[in-house]
This record gives C-alpha cells, structure tokens and sequence, in this order.
C-alpha cells in the first residue's frame, strides 16, 4: 500500500513536470537565436499570398480598458472586416508591455501573432526592463495615432496658469510634486523635459499607470498631474482639476481654451508635440508579403470614416507611418527618450549601450 | 426618460450565467469575464451591452465564491477570504450550509450596495478622492494583520510564511523606478508573480496534491437538494450584525479607486474576526461569520465602485476601469459632468444591477447545485479535473506560459507548506498586499519628502488619523476579550 502511495506520488510528479517542462522547453529553444537576426530575404516564388488562413492574434501589453487597448479595440475590428479573418485582441500586461512583446517574438514569425504596441517600447532597453527594441526586433506594420499630454492641477490649486506653476518650480526646486503613470513614461519623460529646457525641478510620484495620476491630482494627492488629454478633459470640463497646458504647439482641435505650452515656451517648440505613439507591430523575420499585405489592408483600415469619428472623439491624433518612415520615426522617438532619461539620470544604463544615437 | 425594454432582461440573464460559470472556473477572473463579455458587445448598441455587461459583473462575483467552499479555489480573487472558512466548512460536511450562505449573503451585500449607490452615492463619490498613499499604507497595513489570524496559533509560521508573501510580491519591475528585482535576468520573471496563479497553486493545485496522498475521497457523502441551499431562516437571523459591518466596509473600500472587493473581504474578514468574540466554530475552522462577512462585503463593493465610476468618471476598481474602457469604446468619454449630461446611464445601470444580482442568486443555486453534485465524482474523476482547471485557469490569466509554471511551483511550495504544518494562506496576503503596502508607502514618502514629514502627515491628514484610530481600536479590542454573559454574542455593536 505505502509503496503504491510513493509509486503514484512519484507518476503525479513526473506527470507535472512534463507539463512544466514542455512549457519550458519553447522559450529555451528559442534562446540560441539571438533576438537582433537580419529578415531572411523571402522566397520571391509564392505567386498568391496564402494568408490569412486562420484567425490572427493581436497581442496587448496592458490590461483591458488601458490607453493602448482602447486604441487597439477602436482599429482592430475594421481591419478585421477588411481581412476577412477573426483578429482576436489578447491582453498580456506585465513589465510595462515587455512580457508580450517578447510572448510575441517567442512565436514563430508567421504574421499570426501580431503586437499591437506603444511608445514604452522604445524605453524598455534604457529603463532595463528588457533588452527589445521596437526597430531591431520587431518591424512596424503601421503607426496609427499619438496622443497628446497636458499638465493639470487640482481644482483648488493657486497655480492658474503654467507659467505661475514653472515658475514657482524654479524658486522652489523640488517642493511640487508631479504624479506620472510610472517611471519612463510619457508624463515622466515630459516633466524632464520641462526640467531639462526650463531649470525647473519637480519630485515625481510614478503611479501604476495614467487613471491613478489622474485621481491623484483631483484629490490634491499630487500638486500636478501629466496624463493624456482624454483622460483628463471630461475632468476638467466638470471642475474636478484644472488644465494649464498641452504639451503641443497648437492648440488641440476642439480644446481651444487649453493653452499650448509651445506658444509659452519657445525653447520647448522644437521638442514638442512629443506624445506617445501607438501602432501594430510584427515580430522581425515575418515575410515581407505578410508584411505589405497587412500594410495595405491597414491603409484600408484607416480610410474607414468610424476610424476617424473614433480619433476625434478621443482626441487622438491620427499618423500614418509605415516601412521606412516608421522605422525613422521610430528612430527619432527612442532616440529623444532615452538620451533625456538618461540625461535627466533616470535611466539604468546609457543608450549608447545599445546603438541608440544622439539626435543632433 | 428610461425606457426599459423586455429583451434587456434576456441580456442580464445571459450576461449572468456567462458571469456565474467564469467565475466559478479558478483563474478566469471577473475582470477577464468583463473583458470578454465587453469585446462581444462591440458592434451592438450601449444599452443592451450595458445590461450584458452589468449580468456579468454580477454573476461573475457571485460565482467566485462556489469554487472557493466545493474545491478549495477561489475562482476570483475576491472570494480568497471565502476559502478561509468555507473549504474547512465543506469538509466538516456543511457544504450546502456554506454555498447557501454565501449566495444568499452575496445578494444582501449586493442590494445593500445598490441602495446606497442610488440614494446617496453620488454625494459620497467625492470622499474616494481623500484617500491618498497614506491612507491606503494604513488599510492595506490593516489587511496584512490578518496574518495573525490566517496563522491558526502558529503565529512564527504565520509571520515566516507572509515575509515569503511579501517577498514574492516583489518580484519583477519596481513600482516606483521602473527597474527589474529579483528576476535573476530571466523573462519568466520579469513579469512579476501573478498572485492569481500564485493563489491557484497555492490553494487548489495544493489540495490535488494533498489528495494524492490521502485514500480518503473528498467528503460529500449526503444528497444534498436544492432546497437545502436556502439557508435557514435562524442562521441568518445570528449573522445580521457580521452583515450589516461587512457590507459598509465592503462599500467603502469598493468605492476606493484603488482597492476592489479582493481587498474589501478580506479587511471585513479581519474586522468580523475582532468583533465578534465567539464565533459559530473557530475563525478558519468553519465558522459561519467568516463565510458570511467577505461575502456580502465582495458584493457591496460592487456598488461602491460603480459609484466612483458614475460619480466621478474614474474606475472603483479593475472590473469598473474594463466597463469604462467599454464607454471609450463606443466614443463616449466617461468623466464626472458626462454622468450628469448623460443621467440615463445611471437608471440603466441601476436597474439592471438589481435584476442582475437576483438573476445572479438564483442560477447561483442552480450552479452550487450542480457543483456539489460534481464532487460526488469518484476521485480518479475529480482530481485530475481540478488539476486541469488549476493549469487552464493560470494559463487564461494573462495567456502566458509561464503563469502556470508558477502556478505550478506554488502548489509543491503550497505542499511542502503544509506537510510541515505552516499555514499557506498568509502567502497570498503577503503577495497581494505586499506590493500596495511597498508602493503606497513609496508614494507616500516622495510625496513628504522625508521620513519625519511622512509621519506628520498621518496625523494631519483626517482619513489616516480616522484610519488609525480603527487600526489601534481593532487592537485593543483583542485585549479585552468580551466575555458574554448571555448567549448571544453579536450584541457588541459594530463601531465601524
């Protein structure tokens, strides 16, 4: 009896590390190949594009309901339509995006795994969240909106202007607080943006993600709050914070009495409008034909009028950068992050680390 | 001004039962029901889909608690508290007094959060505003004393298992700097330890172990009918004071942008248990109060985060952050003047929250029922079927891999745990208060700039003060246990 115990004890175990085990083994096959390997040039034979023939996965690297998400559900069923096939949305949050991106490189490049990602990959290597780069491991299909921040105060804060609130950061370094939705992000690179060019300095409260900075600063947890424009602005329509700027130089269409902080600060024009991008990815090595099929179902995508209400609405500024304008887009991108985090001595290690170069 | 059409009951129903079944399966969290109900209702109409989505939240909740008392896991995360004391309450053979109390107490709790979010919600959302880092420190500090209780008398283990809790939870990116910890450089690290998978393991993929060990089947030896799901009349009548501070207590912290009804049962479980002297059965041994407790406040805290949700635009908690992502979607902006712009969507959700949470109590008798006949299954059956419910259950979480090889490593760490008799739930405290207590202290500390300044500010700021004051209150009541002269314990009133 004892020794049957022991026996199927024993099976048991071996029954879940084979579970485990097999879970393993495809990440760990994968590692000899390092990440940064040149797109094998495709056969050119193929005469029909035999794709594609089953549902497509969409990864997300953050949860439900998220900017990205949000903006992944608003194009992703028209390009569905338009494909003909289900383009299912995955949420895989964790590590700022990086446990999907690399979920989705860990897949065969066949272009039925796709990443629908965001401006913090282009921080993940200075930040040491992840050694994965936008431009070497993965090739944009297409980048399709960026969206704008603004500095918002609580409402009953003395500050009515972004000039009083710089102001008063550069006699009294340090003292206001700025609630970010974490460190590396947008908000944060615009508040040390805002450090850099203007010789103010603020203490920054990283918050897990946009919607808890955004209830900071209506409850005065925070003395100013840097979040998207649309998060904020039905706020601040109803009194619960205060707008003092957008980091643009024009002002936002429909938003007209939020100032722009170029037309303020001529010194920030030349870096600004700087907000987050957001885009459909492919791991690199998917074939090219993949590639510029979806590209072209993706220009279809975008022509769609609900496509545009649905930018509008949301206060999205729609781009449209695909092949080697996404890539030097891209470039441009990570290039001005990573050089401010770095320089702003935010960042873990210096992008010269890895190859990213200084914008003249 | 509301139209209510009859075919909107249809859509709450089948919202309902979706919600109740992916609830009950372990791993397929209410949240990720929510997502999925929401990703079908894309192309329909706001109304219909509201009322799909609300069936859901609803069911969902409800149905995390059935798995929690029939198998040992908890099939959402607000229903890890209803572990504590519904599983011991199933294997004294009380299965049916458990799942009947826990259902009927959810429905309570549910239309006891209903009826506050409709009379006087929109005047208390603003008071979720008030509650910064420091407040949060505090609550989430008071949560964590439930070690204490969770340890069973073994209070060294206790302790040594909630440090590996909290350690756990550290894990992965640092809230604050953004750098990697602990990740020993490995990508299945890196995305921190999922406490759902973490709590899987820990609970339900354990159990299987320690089945495998023993000869005896699980115990469900009566036929149960489904009328013996309807709690007794004198039951109830004993847990309406556990109730009465569950629900407010759930509430309040539902209403709390940060916090959601996970972490709402469980401060109710630890205020149940410093309130109420003698108890039906020893906390954690069956006792009725601890069913009862997290269990209504899981459901009132529905309320209190749609309050936030509707007063002020911002999400009560995950579930309310997928439902607002749900507005965005059909190009509305949710914010605090489009809920006055837009009243309807109040009525809606008013109304179809309540049919929900009723359609959600009866298919939740049905459901209990039929699990209870599930665990007549011989176990050759059954343990192999948990054990696939515990790997699909990690695996759907965040569709990754790794998710169930930690799943995994909980349920051995889980085992070995409790062959050498230290308690395991204090892990799963520690891994989900762990990171709020780190970051919110964090927070808290940038915000004051020192560490003399922090603690100034928990006695400036009211809230902390308030909160601080119920923390020291809860301790002192452990010293003067209340001796009751009359058989009736719950005469102490609640203060809370």
């Amino acid at each position: 009896m004892k020794r049957f115990k022991i026996l199927s004890l024993i099976l048991s175990l071996i029954l879940i590390a084979s579970f485990g085990l097999t879970g393993c083994t495809q990440p760990a096959a994968e590692a000899p190949t390092p990440a940064p390997v040149p797109a094998p040039a495709p056969a050119p034979e193929p005469p029909k594009l035999d794709y594609p023939t089953r549902p497509i996965n969409a990864v997300v690297g953050f949860s439900a309901g998220g900017p990205t998400d949000v903006i992944a559900r608003g194009i992703v069923p028209i390009l569905q339509e338009i494909v003909g096939q289900g383009i299912a949305i995955t949420n895989t949050p964790g590590a700022a995006s990086a446990t999907a991106a690399s979920g989705v490189l860990n897949t065969e490049a066949n272009g039925y795994t796709l990443f629908f990602g965001s401006e913090i990959m282009s921080v993940w290597q200075t930040m040491g969240t992840m050694d994965l780069s936008p431009i070497r491991d993965f090739i944009p299909i297409k980048l399709v909106a960026e969206a704008t921040p603004v500095l918002a105060v609580p409402p009953d804060s003395p500050f009515e202007s972004a000039e009083e609130f710089i102001q008063y950061a550069i006699d009294h370094p340090g003292e206001l607080t700025i609630g970010t939705a974490g460190p590396g992000t947008v908000p944060h690179i615009s508040g040390l943006l805002l450090e850099q060019k203007l010789g103010c300095k603020f203490t920054f409260v990283p918050h897990q993600g946009g919607g808890p900075a955004v209830t900071a600063v209506m409850g005065g947890q925070v003395d100013a709050t840097i979040e998207m424009v649309q998060s904020m602005v039905e706020a601040h329509k109803g009194g619960n914070l205060k707008i003092l700027a957008s980091f643009t130089n024009d002002t936002i269409p429909g938003l007209d009495d939020i100032v722009p902080i170029g037309t303020v600060y001529e010194e920030l024009s030349e870096y600004i409008p700087y907000g987050p991008y957001f885009g459909l990815f492919a791991a690199k090595g998917t074939p090219q034909e993949i590639i510029d099929y979806l590209e072209e179902k993706m220009n279809e995508a975008m022509k769609d009028p609900a496509w545009d209400e649905y930018c509008t609405r949301i206060y999205l500024t729609q781009i449209d950068y695909s092949d080697e304008e996404a890539i030097e887009y891209l470039t441009n991108w990570t290039s001005k992050a990573a050089w401010l985090l770095y320089d702003m001595g935010a960042a873990k290690s210096s992008p010269e680390d890895f190859g990213i170069e200084r914008l003249k | 001004m509301v139209e209510y059409e009859l075919i909107y009951t249809l859509y709450i129903f089948i919202g309902c039962v979706i919600g109740l079944v992916m609830g009950a399966l372990p791993g397929l969290t209410v949240t990720m029901t929510i997502v999925l109900v929401v990703s079908l209702t894309f192309g329909w109409e706001m109304i219909p889909a509201l009322a799909f989505i609300i069936g859901a939240f609803a069911g969902g909740v409800m149905g995390g608690s059935i798995s929690a008392i029939a198998l040992n896991i908890p099939g959402t995360a607000a229903a890890v508290s209803t572990v504590f004391d519904g599983y011991p309450m199933k294997m004294n053979g009380e299965a049916n007094n458990a799942l009947g109390i826990s259902l009927f107490v959810s429905m309570v709790g549910g239309i006891f959060g209903l009826i506050v979010l409709g009379f006087v919600g929109p005047m208390l959302g603003t008071i979720a505003l008030k509650f910064g880092p420091q407040e949060y420190f505090l609550i989430t500090m008071w949560g964590i004393t439930l070690v204490a209780v969770l340890s069973q008398g073994k209070m060294t283990k206790g302790l040594i298992a909630a440090f590996l809790g909290v350690f756990v939870g550290m894990i992965g990116m640092d809230p604050i700097t953004g750098l990697m910890r602990f990740t020993m450089g490995t990508k299945v690290l890196s995305g921190g330890i999922n406490y759902i998978a973490a709590m899987i393991g820990l609970f339900g993929m354990k159990e299987v172990l320690v089945q495998l060990k023993k000869s005896k089947t699980f115990k469900v030896d009566e036929n149960y009918k489904i009328k013996d799901l309807f709690p007794k009349f004198k039951l109830i009548k004993t847990l309406i004071p556990t109730m009465t501070w569950s629900a407010v207590i759930g509430w309040i912290i539902g209403l709390l942008p940060g916090t959601g009804g996970d972490i709402g049962s469980l401060v109710a479980y630890g205020a149940t248990k410093s309130i109420i002297k003698n108890p039906s059965k020893k906390f954690g041994e069956g006792a009725y109060e601890g069913v009862a407790a997290p269990e209504t406040a899981n459901d009132a805290a529905i309320g209190g985060a749609l309050t936030t949700m509707l007063t002020l635009g911002i999400p009560g908690d995950s579930i309310t952050a997928v439902i607002i992502g749900a507005f965005y979607m059909h190009g509305l902006l949710p914010g605090p003047t489009f809920m006055f712009t837009e009243k309807k969507y109040f009525y809606y959700i008013l109304i179809f929250l309540g049919i929900g949470i009723i359609f959600a109590y009866f298919t939740g008798l049905f459901g209990a029922n039929l699990m209870l006949k599930v665990l007549k299954f011989p176990k050759w059956a059954l343990v192999p079927l948990i054990t696939l419910l515990c790997i699909i259950g990690s695996y759907a979480l965040n569709n990754n891999m790794n998710d169930v090889l930690i799943m995994l490593f909980f349920g051995f760490l889980g085992y070995i745990f409790e062959r050498c008799k230290y308690p395991v739930a204090p892990i799963v405290l520690g891994i989900i208060l762990g990171p709020m207590i780190e970051t919110n202290f964090r927070q808290a500390l940038i915000g004051s700039k020192s560490f003399g300044g922090l603690l100034i500010s928990f006695a400036t700021r009211p809230l902390a003060l308030i909160i601080l004051a119920l923390i020291i209150g809860s301790f002192v009541l452990q010293f003067f246990t209340f001796k009751p002269k009359s058989s009736e314990p719950e005469e102490k009133k609640a203060k809370i």
